[in-house]
């Protein structure tokens, strides 16, 4: 009976998680080897478009700039996330104020935030970060159009759309701490940078990796983005993985359907060397002694 | 001043405009270097009479004097163009000409419609439209006809007869006068200047020879992997001669590809 009810009790999640990821996963995989056009049956052609991928300098470039891109704001999302959570935690009264206004760009689709946030920066549109660099007279920024401003702007939207979620786990992770350790630590005489030094920082490792991981996840994946605030994405090199697969494979009746998912496996493989060490430090933590 | 009839008279214009001390980059072109550049060059080789390729769309073409002519008539231009233009779509030129911070733009006449309206800027009883300038005096108009059409899959299985009256009914009489001024519809009879503002341009235009594109597949690949060097001409980076033999590469290689 027991077994009858792990079936069933299994099955669902079997059926859904092998129609939305396994076979999606052999369907890239098989087109990556072969030459594949809209209504016609693919053509093998072997490694040839892993080869094409590779030797293309702007999908070298593309992939420099995207794993950089995330390690940095991960680092980013990190600190910010925690630093804005422990704010947060030592306001009381007003606390689900100040999340419900932190929570508020976490809650904007990616695509429509980052179009009104290029407002900010575009003069045709207003450009309030413009008119008060004019009022400081700091010389005329081109932002989308020269390599550095733009990736500031990049990564000040990524920061503000995705540091709340960083904070809401981080938040929790504080409430969550035992208050012994830290009443103990103050009772020694610990300052506040060494309490959080040797007692909250260890306490909430285990979610500073999940933070970590997912933003991984999540640069690697930066796509929508970019059309708002990198319109000349690929002159300044600061296009992502995504938006190259999207621009060779599908964009404008393209049909390189093949090379685009050879690039996707490419960054399936990226993403498992990357998120390795979260893996292995996730099974050190759950695994039974 | 009047409406240039060429590329030399658009930079007197221009320059004339920028001189006056009002408007700092008088021209407005959509030169998005992720994609509408292409459209641009396109246009302005399609007004001399060739295309990317040879006319079998075997052979890359990009190195001929037309190529040239095309991509100097856009580097001469930057001057008087805002620094970002390589960033500029459709909407931003639009939106340039709505603030007035832009004199003159080559847009697509769909997109005019917009202009007129007085929701969107307080110039739009102010616009007038015009032919584009040809890149000599006496040839084509810098411009191409879009044509919004339907895309049928070989292996299509829905019922024919149905898709037949579906396609016949998009340009039926009363499809097409609700689409007015916004579209300029197949049956030209209900395009009168009272609906239609740029009526006169844009039948001027047609009249003139402004044609379609080549209608070969891999435009749009020819397209993404050349216009790199047709930005890089108009931020200064490249002069059209070193462009245009990237180009002819880049062009040739992805034809390769499509004959493998």
């Amino acid at each position: 009976v027991r077994r009858k009810e792990f079936l069933v009790m299994v099955l669902p999640s079997v059926v859904l998680m092998t129609a939305l990821l396994a076979v999606p996963l052999f369907q890239t995989v098989r087109w990556s080897l072969e030459k594949v056009t809209y209504g016609n049956p693919g053509q093998w052609t072997g490694l040839s478009n892993y080869s094409e991928a590779l030797g293309d300098p702007r999908f070298r470039s593309a992939l420099i700039f995207t794993v950089c891109f995330t390690l940095v704001a991960m680092v980013l999302k990190v600190i910010i996330g925690y630093a804005l959570a422990t704010v947060l935690n030592m306001v009381r009264r007003s606390r689900p104020v100040f999340l419900g206004l932190v929570l508020g760009s976490y809650v904007v689709p990616t695509v429509i935030g980052a179009t009104a946030f290029s407002w900010l920066f575009d003069t045709n549109f207003g450009g309030l970060v413009n008119f008060f660099l004019g009022k400081v007279d700091v010389g005329e920024i081109n932002w989308f159009s020269q390599t550095w401003p733009d990736r500031v702007m990049l990564m000040g939207n990524l920061i503000w759309h995705e540091v709340p979620f960083a904070v809401l786990i981080l938040l929790a992770g504080l409430q969550g701490l035992p208050v012994e350790p830290m009443e103990a630590a103050q009772i020694d005489g610990a300052s506040w940078i060494q309490r959080q030094r040797f007692v909250v920082i260890p306490g909430l490792r285990r979610l500073f990796s999940f933070v970590a991981l997912i933003s991984i996840m999540d640069g690697l994946r930066m796509f929508d983005a970019l059309v708002p605030l990198a319109p000349d994405a690929v002159g300044l090199h600061n296009e992502s993985i995504m938006y190259y697969v999207y621009d060779t494979a599908f964009r404008e009746g393209s049909q390189n359907l093949g090379l685009g998912s050879a690039v996707s496996v490419l960054t399936l493989v990226i993403i498992l060397i990357l998120l390795t060490p979260f893996i292995r430090q996730t099974y050190k933590d759950v695994k039974v002694p | 001043l009047k409406a240039p009839t060429t590329f030399a008279e658009l930079t007197a214009a221009a320059k004339t405009i920028q001189a006056a001390g009002k408007v700092k980059f008088p021209v407005a072109l959509p030169l998005l270097a992720s994609s509408d550049i292409s459209t641009q060059y396109m246009n302005g080789l399609l007004s001399q009479g060739v295309a990317y390729t040879d006319a079998a769309g075997k052979t890359a073409a990009l190195t001929t004097p037309q190529s040239e002519a095309a991509l100097t008539a856009l580097k001469n231009l930057a001057p008087f163009m805002d620094p970002q233009v390589t960033t500029f779509d459709q909407p931003k030129v639009q939106q340039q000409m709505y603030n007035g911070t832009a004199a003159i733009a080559i847009m697509y006449s769909g997109r005019m419609a917009d202009l007129i309206n007085a929701k969107n800027s307080k110039f739009s009883a102010d616009f007038g439209f015009a032919e584009p300038p040809a890149i000599k005096a006496g040839g084509k108009p810098w411009g191409v006809v879009s044509v919004d059409g339907w895309s049928i899959p070989k292996n299509m299985k829905l019922d024919r007869d149905l898709l037949f009256q579906i396609m016949a009914a998009s340009i039926s009489a009363e499809a097409g006068a609700s689409s007015l001024p916004a579209a300029y519809p197949s049956r030209k009879g209900l395009v009168t200047p009272d609906k239609v503002p740029y009526a006169s341009a844009v039948q001027s235009t047609l009249a003139d020879g402004a044609t379609t594109p080549p209608p070969f597949p891999w435009v749009s690949d020819l397209q993404a992997a050349t216009r790199p060097f047709v930005a890089q001409v108009i931020t200064g980076e490249l002069s059209p001669k070193d462009a245009m033999s990237k180009m002819q590469t880049a062009a040739t290689a992805v034809l390769a590809k499509v004959a493998g």
